[in-house]
């Protein structure tokens, strides 16, 4: 993977995020409107139905309730509407969200990837230098003590930590 | 007619809206004026001024058909360019993980035998 092309897929999802949640934000918006317009005509209707169950009729009590209805019943197809939109948004908001992770997901892992193949060279760089260190150290051993040959841990003692590395797989705290 | 240019983000997208919006009125002025047309040539009228009024109505549809497309390059364009500057910025710090490291363990090979 590389971090270049995951961190434009990244990107791009990061916008579409932002895109599909703004539309999500609108639809719900419009959505919650509709919703106040049809309580507000349903509220209206339950208030002269209990008025007149209390004894309180009117005249324009027929014309009024009908006019009501017709709103009623003109506002909610528009309410399905919305709702259905509104429902349609969220999922997409939701998919835009898994494909957002997905995609950071596999970014840091690029630049992880990315990181420990430069850290991994980096200790190639240090492993040559140290193996040179003790092929110097091994001629002037041998000319300090006049021995023709030096081996193991007379040349060189590697730490503790690193031998329990090399030996064991135990991790240097 | 004024169709609104350069502006930004949500102005953007509302201008390209209210751009939209116009568009159902300048198809129906170039209808009437080619009806006009049509019965003045019927009725053997000059049809100078008639011509002269669909070409007036076409060229305003050209218009908003033009500012449409404009208008919606553009904010492809400025979500294009913010993509590419968020991923740029990701790869900085990609990169400025890397030199860290790079810092963290840097060494010098000066008196190496080899």
């Amino acid at each position: 993977m590389n971090p270049i092309h995951t961190a434009a897929d990244f990107a791009q999802a990061q916008a579409d995020y932002s895109d599909t949640a703004a539309a999500a934000e609108k639809c719900a918006d419009t959505f919650a409107a509709l919703n106040i317009r049809m309580g507000e005509k349903q509220q209206a209707l339950s208030i002269i139905q209990q008025r007149r169950i209390d004894g309180g009729e009117f005249d324009s009590d027929a014309p009024t309730i009908a006019l009501l209805q017709l709103d009623a019943d003109g506002l909610q197809p528009l309410v399905e509407t919305a709702r259905t939109q509104h429902q349609a948004a969220c999922e997409a908001l939701q998919q835009a969200q898994i494909t957002l992770q997905q995609c950071q997901a596999r970014h840091e892992a690029a630049q992880a990837e990315a990181a420990a193949q430069t850290l991994e060279a980096r200790l190639h760089e240090l492993e040559n230098l140290l193996l040179s260190g003790i092929a110097d150290l091994d001629v002037l051993k041998k000319k300090a003590t006049g021995s023709i040959h030096i081996h193991g841990e007379t040349l060189y003692r590697f730490s503790d930590r690193l031998r329990r590395f090399l030996q064991q797989g135990v991790l240097p705290a | 007619m004024r169709i609104p240019t350069g502006l930004r983000g949500a102005a953007a997208s509302a201008a390209l809206q209210a751009t939209e919006k116009m568009l159902p009125d300048a198809l129906q002025a170039v209808r009437t004026a080619q009806a006009a047309l049509n019965m003045a040539l019927a009725c053997g009228q000059d049809t100078g001024p008639f011509r002269q009024a669909l070409e007036t109505a076409v060229r305003q549809k050209k218009a908003i058909h033009s500012a449409i497309a404009e208008k919606a390059a553009q904010i492809n364009q400025r979500r294009q360019d913010k993509i590419s500057a968020v991923a740029a910025a990701l790869i900085a710090a990609g990169n400025e993980t890397i030199n860290r490291l790079l810092l963290q363990y840097q060494f010098t090979i000066e008196g190496n035998s080899q």
